[in-house]
């Protein structure tokens, strides 16, 4: 029972919608795939034009040869993923418990903890390396991974409250107040009844944080100094230096660098999707 | 908006101990990475500091530096400026995606997806690709313009005014923090909400309008709020293109403080750093004010 | 779900190895070759041998490898069971950081190399961290190689030396494409009109984007041609000018723009050190301005960057109009010894290691790759047969006389964010003609000033 001018402004919506998510796609995909091409083309071809194809595959080639005989990706892989999922998933987890009670229990200090913990995005990057690298090197971490892993923990702690204190409080208070009755604790509350129920929200703070570290580079190049802490990002700044201008090589290292990221995100993705779909249908 | 406390109940109370613990970690992580900056920052910002030996008062004479040079003056007009073009544009922009992503057309995930990636690509490259872009003898840009009027040049990043926009079109699109906080938000509406409304008869705009738009509130606040102050805090899309120039045209507070690092103004720099923080502060603030954040929009 | 998560993860993992499995049997050698990969394996088997880990940016891609690397292997063999240098690769932009922090919490590598002046006297010389190198130098030898002028910048008021004073200089000029310019004469030995006639209508690849590298060096030519200039600059070797506002500043930023309007410059807007390099290699401009290093790019080895029929043989190497060449003198030298050593072994390590990179064969080799000039020290025989076969070092060598006057370069004489950054922003606003000459003289003057604690 459609009317025809319902029916025009339908169509009408539609091909906005689809315009919308084009250009959204356009913008986009276009660099990574530029750079993907560029990592084919040599030096001046890069230079000399933005949008040519490259003359011959081998040159690529030859690059990635040369990368992955130089340096060792698999290690930077391995190092980026575990510091980047312990990091994200830990920091997840505390963020969580405090944008829990931020967003359902009233306390003393509720106002001001949450504003400390917002004004932590308002600190310029730069002010804030001196003392960390401090912190970090008088707890006798430099060069470890774990001590990037600390660094990061404090990546993302003002949007992940915002976000997981939104989550929260869209979970109707009543199904706390019902639990509790049942006799579930306070830990069991948050836990079995909210927890699940906010994995939207904590998949959105996640990919957000775990991409942020994944391609986090200045504290990482600053506190580890030895190849076996090395993560993809650190590795991607020797090419990018003054003087040397490889462009070549800088595209294939960065291809090497961001697809891994690019396609974990992408699964993730996918696996969070499902696991909010089914989460839904039992609300 | 004058609310009475009421006295914390038996009920309430009982659960601090579990309310602290909760927080403990969060308070641990701040208490470590930023306490210590923040207090640094605070202190140093009176005093004349080369960051490594021992800074000597100097009064409010940064403060008063910053505010008589003329590149700060810029920079807050550009920040007022790029403030204003965040919280319309760029929300704007990633808000409309959220929304038309949340009526899930095809391909919306593919979408969702890839507007990830423009995020993922390390920031040397994109100065790369942005000179592509706006380079007037072979980039994109004017490539496309010289279709239509053959006779056009100009050099985006290197001509005033239109540096400004140049820097302004690096960020202005990629708004996937925006679309996915709004798109979170959105996905959490009891689909009984988008049933009734359909019951009494709305239409999708309306739908759009009167129901998703209102309760997303929270969600639209923290995007504004975000974007913001990102655009405080941006650095690599200005110094690695034009690096606050022609002369200083592009200029932006985060330049200005490095460049005094580099100068080992550390004093001087974290001045400009306490003013970066107070803008964010009127800015959290007002949003708040504005947003009404912290309520469920639920409710 | 998690289930799938796992499987995902393995996925990637797999996928990732698999991409560096294909290439793993070279991948293991590989890592060899680059220091930063060696482990500690060797060291294990001699309890006697000192390791010296040594974390620089001189390897890997970084310009100043090519020697390095090598050197350090020899080094490394003829010190084979004694000691051992291993390097560990630092990323350039966060080293003069990592020292500051290391330097806090004591814990400074024995030897340093690499970071800025500004860095040392912040850091090194008010801690007292660094180590008085006056009588291992004497004992050693190496004062005889260096500067004089050197030698006096790094000694502090209380006599003591910090770090190893100059001995290597490279002195900057140009190269010119001899496929699409000949002049008739050294460019040495024209004026600045005359070089200028010369190049008729010919590119220069300037740049305007970073620090203005290519242009920065030209302006600096100009001010030493004009009246007051060389002394000027001079003058302030080893120091910062803030004072701008002078006729021989305005004087030659106005011919700069001259000259930049009749050698192709409004093509050159927006052009960073890559774009000019690349302008060069492709025969699209005759002259560029440039320091030594980038000879080994006009070798075989470089050739892959040529394009359009470009040959790094024809191009030739000289200094600029009036007989200028650039080179700081008063200035600290390149490697640093600090007091943090945890045992004698290690100071004894890093001294060796000095001596050993600072011995007449090693010196040689570094000018040969680097392209630079040993003021004091006599050519071997094999040095100079293998300059022979090294046209640019040798013109460069040749070139270089008595009559050059040698000037440092105006960026060096500017507060480094005014080099770093201010001067391009002027530069662009400049020859767009959105500033005049004198306009951006006094820009430089008080952004300078600003710079002022």
């Amino acid at each position: 029972m459609v009317t025809g001018k319902k029916d025009f402004r339908w169509v009408l919506t539609r091909i906005m919608m689809y315009i919308v998510m084009i250009f959204t796609v356009v913008v986009s995909i276009f660099p990574i795939i530029w750079v993907v091409i560029s990592s084919f083309k040599t030096n001046a071809e890069i230079l000399g034009g933005a949008f040519t194809v490259p003359s011959s595959f081998s040159v690529g080639a030859e690059a990635y040869r040369y990368l992955f005989e130089q340096y060792n990706f698999l290690l930077y892989f391995f190092n980026s993923l575990l510091i980047s999922v312990v990091s994200t998933a830990v920091s997840l987890l505390f963020y969580a418990m405090g944008g829990y009670v931020l967003a359902k229990y009233r306390f003393p200090g509720r106002g001001i903890l949450f504003a400390l913990f917002t004004i932590t995005m308002l600190v310029p990057g730069h002010s804030k390396a001196q003392p960390i690298m401090q912190l970090i090197v008088n707890f006798n971490l430099y060069d470890t991974k774990t001590g990037v892993t600390l660094v990061y923990l404090s990546s993302g702690m003002a949007m992940s409250m915002f976000l997981l204190r939104g989550t929260f409080l869209s979970i109707p208070k009543e199904l706390d107040e019902s639990a509790m009755l049942d006799g579930a604790g306070f830990f069991r509350t948050f836990w079995s009844i909210n927890f699940p129920l906010a994995k939207s929200g904590l998949a959105t703070a996640g990919i957000l944080m775990f991409l942020g570290n994944w391609n986090e580079y200045f504290y990482a190049a600053l506190l580890t100094s030895s190849e076996k802490n090395r993560t993809l990002p650190v590795a991607l700044q020797f090419f990018n230096q003054s003087f040397s201008y490889d462009y070549t090589k800088m595209f294939a290292a960065l291809t090497i660098v961001v697809l891994p990221g690019i396609l974990l995100y992408m699964c993730a993705q996918e696996q969070v999707q499902q696991s909010v779909a089914t989460s839904g249908m039992k609300n | 908006m004058a609310k009475v406390k009421q006295p914390y109940g038996k009920v309430e109370k009982r659960y601090f101990k579990w309310i602290y613990l909760f927080l403990l970690p969060t308070v641990v992580i701040f208490a470590m990475f930023y306490v210590q900056p923040i207090w640094t920052m605070l202190w140093t910002s009176f005093t004349k500091w080369d960051g490594f030996n021992d800074p000597t008062f100097n009064g409010v004479s940064n403060y008063v530096r910053v505010f008589t040079n003329s590149a700060a003056a810029i920079s807050l007009k550009n920040l007022l400026y790029w403030s204003i073009i965040a919280m319309t544009l760029h929300v704007g922009f990633g808000v409309l995606v959220a929304f038309v992503l949340y009526h899930h057309p095809k391909g919306w995930k593919f979408t969702r997806a890839v507007f990830m990636i423009p995020n993922v690509i390390s920031a040397a490259a994109w100065a790369l690709i942005y000179r592509f872009i706006f380079d007037d003898n072979v980039g994109l840009l004017n490539g496309a313009i010289r279709k239509i009027f053959p006779n056009f040049h100009l050099q985006w990043f290197y001509t005033s005014p239109a540096a400004f926009w140049a820097v302004t079109f690096t960020w202005l699109f990629y708004a996937v923090i925006v679309t996915l906080v709004v798109l979170q938000d959105l996905m959490a509406i009891p689909t009984e909400l988008d049933e009734a409304a359909h019951l009494d008869g709305c239409t999708g705009w309306q739908m759009t309008r009167y129901i998703h738009l209102p309760l997303c509130r929270n969600a639209v606040g923290t995007a504004i709020l975000c974007s913001i102050t990102s655009r405080i805090s941006m650095y690599e899309c200005i110094a690695l293109t034009t690096a606050g120039g022609p002369g200083d045209d592009t200029m932006s507070l985060s330049v200005l403080l490095v460049r005094a690092i580099t100068d080992y103004n550390y004093g001087y720099a974290n001045a400009i750093g306490v003013i970066m923080f107070i803008f964010g502060l009127i800015i959290l603030a007002v949003v708040n004010k504005v947003f009404r954040m912290g309520e469920s929009s639920l409710s | 779900m998690k289930k799938r998560i796992l499987v995902c993860l393995t996925l990637v993992a797999l996928a990732a190895s698999l991409a560096s499995c294909g290439n793993s049997s070279s991948s293991t050698s590989g890592s060899d070759n680059t220091a930063s990969g060696s482990t500690d394996s060797s060291s294990a088997a001699s309890g006697e041998e000192v390791v010296l880990t040594l974390p620089t940016y001189y390897c890997g891609e970084n310009v100043g490898a090519t020697y390095f690397e090598p050197a350090v292997e020899r080094f490394n063999e003829k010190y084979d069971g004694q000691y051992e240098i291993q390097l560990e690769e630092v990323v350039e932009a966060s080293y003069s950081d990592k020292m500051s922090t290391l330097a806090q919490s004591g814990k400074l590598p024995v030897l340093i190399s690499g970071t800025t002046a500004d860095w040392i006297d912040t850091v090194l010389i008010p801690q007292k961290l660094y180590y008085d190198t006056k009588d291992w130098l004497n004992e050693s030898g190496i004062i005889d190689l260096c500067l004089d002028s050197s030698v006096d910048y790094s000694t502090q008021e209380d006599g003591s030396v910090v770090g190893v004073p100059i001995v290597t200089v490279s002195t900057t000029g140009l190269y010119y494409n001899g496929a699409n310019y000949s002049p008739d004469k050294n460019i040495a030995d024209m004026s600045v009109d005359e070089f200028i006639e010369s190049l008729d209508g010919q590119n220069i690849a300037w740049q305007t984007v970073d620090n203005a590298w290519t242009t920065m060096l030209f302006l600096t030519a100009l001010v030493a041609n004009e009246e007051g200039g060389t002394e000027w600059l001079q003058e302030y070797d080893g120091s910062k000018c803030y004072d701008y506002n002078t006729e021989w500043m305005i004087s030659a930023v106005t011919k700069l723009v001259d000259i930049w309007n009749k050698t192709g410059g409004s093509a050159y807007i927006g052009k960073a050190y890559a774009d000019a390099a690349n302008d060069f290699m492709s025969g699209n401009s005759a002259v560029i301005c440039n320091g030594t290093w980038m000879n080994s790019e006009f070798s075989e080895s470089g050739s892959a960057n040529w394009s359009n029929g470009f040959d790094g043989a024809n191009v030739h190497a000289d200094y600029y109009p009036g007989n200028i060449a650039m080179c700081n003198t008063k200035a600290y030298g390149r490697w640093f010894l600090t007091n943090n050593y945890s045992s004698e072994g290690e100071l004894e390590a890093a001294k060796a290691f000095m001596e050993f990179i600072y011995s007449p064969e090693e010196l040689e080799q570094f000018a040969l790759t680097e392209g630079c000039q040993i003021p004091n020290l006599e050519s071997s025989e094999d040095y100079l047969a293998s300059l022979d076969e090294n046209q640019l070092l040798k013109e460069q060598t040749e070139k270089l006389t008595d009559e050059t006057v040698l000037v440092p370069t105006i960026a060096s004489i500017m507060p480094d964010s005014v080099a770093n950054s201010v001067l391009a922003n002027e530069l662009t606003q400049l020859v767009n003609g959105a500033i005049t000459p004198e306009e951006f003289c006094d820009t430089l003057t008080v952004k300078s000033e600003e710079t002022k604690a």
